[in-house]
């Protein structure tokens, strides 16, 4: 016999080769040295390679250090979720309990939120602004060169279809007049001196925005002191830890503040939420008043009516038409002249104080808000079908027009670290990119378009969950669509059901469920732009 | 329900096996695949099936052999699915193969850390379809039918395939001098 080709004699060596050849191929080694020595080499090569794959695959050198790091994140989170159980079950159940006086601390009363929203809003327009003017200005300018010169990209490429691209110019058309706009930012004080008019939008942010001239547009300021002493004659937002009109504002306003104080004229409405409202003495608002706030004093002239939600609310001035509180304490001193009805819900009747001297033209009502058990409302499980119904028939186009994306996104749910992890990045990050998008005004097209995809897919993380939910108790693959759908009821009324949990607990579930699923999906939808 | 056994014990063994397997079966997924993005989701994905799979799970066989296997087999799939334009797990003609000369083989004589070590690199740096059906041979333990089966190709071609993955690593490790390609 012939030496053999090393081919042969590797699959000899494997033990590859049938009876017959290996009894051929073990005579002629038995003869040739040279086989021999090469079928020796062979083996000692096979084990080489079997001891570096076996290392290279239990030892990988790549191995993703996350993997300590994805249990201490676990750990972290559930630190966290237990925290917070512990803290919402007791502060829960206390808030019925608890003296008025501290209820504002309390995270889960109404007055507790409007302190959280506005400390926090006050922080942020007291830290932020000089960071949001840079960041402001630097997007701004930015989107602007990216956007032309992205569709300038496309217009190139796409010769056959250019109708979007020009669409995407239609829309930056559109979009440019905003860029109207005049930006006043600075470390310190922002002052429109009394002598200048501007015709634009202003766009102010510092530690003390003062208007003290004319401005034709609109004004967006964010900044610790917000001070209107001139003239605006379009609407004002604001930003800011206080937010005062001394002069006039001919539009609307709008705020979020720690204070907002009006001691001189809005035209239109104000839309207030704030720890404290204060239209002084001599201050009128022509509008109506919309607030959410802690403390709301009306000393000045209310021209309409007022709808106000919070703590207490003391009106010792004059309101054209009616008053609608809900909250802990409505005060109508012997200045108060309201021209409509007045309705107040509160804990309890004597908690409406009607001075001798008040003069309500339409009388007062009071309602008392004792909270009755949902549970024994035929109505709460009338909507509760409703949006048990609205998520299957959501499920169901879902499943339409993307089966293999709602698919993976459920298969993907397992590994659920990681989407609990970028579904709770995407659950806070998206909404601060959309805020920051938006306050460049010329980001305003992509910032509602990512706030569309972000509430879309809030809404279609539950339905990814129950799916899960479905498939594992189901236990089976769901390979027809009715099966994907009796397992979408399974999962969605129980995923139902459990929010409708109490002390808190429901609340913590939807928030985990919501993170999960996001997390899942946009996981999947950037999988599916991959390759593989 | 024959299953019962696993699924009491569910959710405490999965975290186990995942414990113990979760790092091979990411090496695994990652020579099979070749990157560590697709790895990680593919070890990702193998772990998420895992509680249906456990269900065809044979109890006399080691949970080890097993969990690879179905980690080797996702990741067949993957490779399928992505190169399924590209053909390379089709046949290529088999030319007729030098004898070889029993010359000391750079593969044999591993003496120390460093010649290891540029061993699993150069295994790591094979092109997929040389590196694939060797993993599956020498960490999976699997034949050249098995082999075969999974990557849709005749028992001979994996031979070859085999043999030219193992000539390649010879003249990467036997240095630029001789790295010369036929």
């Amino acid at each position: 016999m012939n030496c053999v080709s090393e081919l042969t004699l590797g699959m000899f060596v494997d033990g590859e080769v049938n009876t017959m050849e290996a009894e051929s191929i073990r005579s002629h080694l038995a003869g040739c040295v040279r086989c021999r020595t090469l079928a020796a080499v062979l083996r000692e090569e096979n084990r080489a390679l079997a001891g570096a794959v076996w290392e290279l695959v239990t030892e990988p050198e790549q191995w993703p250090a996350a993997a300590p790091q994805r249990h201490a994140a676990r750990y972290a989170l559930a630190a966290i979720a237990l925290v917070a159980a512990a803290l919402a079950i007791p502060l829960n159940g206390l808030s019925e309990q608890l003296p008025s006086a501290v209820s504002w601390l309390n995270p889960f009363s109404l007055a507790g939120h409007w302190n959280i929203t506005t400390a926090a809003a006050a922080y942020l327009a007291s830290n932020l602004a000089g960071l949001v003017a840079t960041v402001v200005n630097f997007i701004g300018g930015l989107l602007l060169v990216l956007t032309a010169v992205v569709a300038a990209l496309l217009y190139q490429r796409l010769a056959a279809n250019r109708r979007p691209v020009l669409a995407c110019f239609a829309l930056l058309a559109f979009v440019l007049p905003a860029s109207a706009v005049t930006f006043r930012t600075g470390q310190h004080i922002v002052t429109i001196p009394k002598s200048e008019v501007i015709d634009q939008v202003l766009f102010a942010a510092g530690e003390h925005v003062l208007v003290d001239g004319t401005v034709n547009g609109d004004v967006i300021a964010f900044a610790q002191v917000v001070e209107i002493r001139g003239t605006v004659k379009g609407d004002l937002i604001a930003m800011a830890q206080t937010t005062e009109v001394r002069g006039v504002v001919e539009g609307n306003v709008f705020t979020v503040a720690q204070t907002a104080a009006v001691p001189g004229q809005i035209r239109g409405n104000l839309y207030v939420s704030a720890g404290m409202v204060r239209l002084e003495t001599g201050g009128v608002i022509g509008g109506e008043l919309f607030s959410g706030s802690g403390f709301v004093n009306l000393n000045g002239t209310l021209q309409r009516g007022a709808s106000i939600y919070g703590q207490v609310a003391t009106v010792a001035g004059g309101v054209g038409r009616d008053v609608t509180f809900h909250g802990m304490k409505l005060i109508l001193t012997d200045e108060a002249r309201i021209g409509g009805k007045v309705t107040a819900t509160v804990p309890d009747a004597s908690l409406v104080s009607r001075a001798s001297a008040a003069v309500v033209g339409g009388g007062v009502t009071t309602k008392i808000s004792k909270r009755e058990s949902q549970w024994r409302k035929p109505r709460h499980y009338f909507w509760l079908a409703v949006e048990l119904l609205g998520a299957l028939l959501a499920a169901l186009v879902f499943l339409w027009v993307a089966p293999a994306l709602l698919q993976r996104s459920v298969t993907a749910l397992g590994s659920y670290g990681r989407s609990l992890g970028i579904g709770f990045v995407a659950l806070i990050v998206t909404p601060i990119g959309v805020l920051i998008a938006a306050a460049t005004l010329v980001g305003l097209p992509l910032a509602f378009i990512a706030a569309g995809i972000w509430l879309c897919a809030m809404y279609l993380a539950k339905i990814v969950v129950a799916g899960l939910i479905g498939q594992s108790l189901l236990r089976s693959n769901l390979e027809k669509k009715r099966d994907w759908l009796l397992a979408m009821l399974i999962g969605l009324a129980i995923l139902t059901a459990v929010f409708q949990l109490p002390f808190g607990i429901g609340t913590a579930f939807h928030i985990a469920v919501m993170c999960f699923g996001m997390g899942a999906l946009f996981r999947e939808l950037h999988a599916s732009r991959r390759p593989v | 329900m024959p299953a019962t056994g696993h699924t009491e014990r569910g959710s405490a063994d999965l975290a186990e096996i995942y414990r113990e397997f979760a790092r091979p079966v990411y090496g695994l997924c990652l020579q099979m695949l070749g990157s560590k993005e697709a790895a990680q989701d593919a070890a990702g994905e193998v772990f998420a099936r895992l509680p249906r799979a456990l269900g065809s799970y044979d109890t006399t066989l080691p949970m080890a052999n097993w969990l690879y296997r179905v980690a080797s087999n996702y990741c067949l799939d993957l490779l399928r699915m992505r190169r399924r334009e590209e053909r390379y797990l089709a046949d290529e003609p088999v030319e007729a193969l030098p004898v070889a000369s029993p010359e000391p083989s750079p593969l044999a004589n591993l003496e120390d850390a460093e010649q290891r070590k540029a061993l699993r690199s150069a295994i790591a740096g094979l092109p997929d379809k040389h590196r694939v059906p060797l993993v599956l041979h020498y960490f999976n333990g699997l034949d050249y039918d098995a082999i075969g089966r999974e990557m849709g190709l005749k028992r001979g071609h994996v031979g070859t395939l085999l043999f030219r993955a193992r000539q390649e690593l010879r003249r990467v490790l036997s240095g630029p001098s001789e790295g010369v390609k036929p």
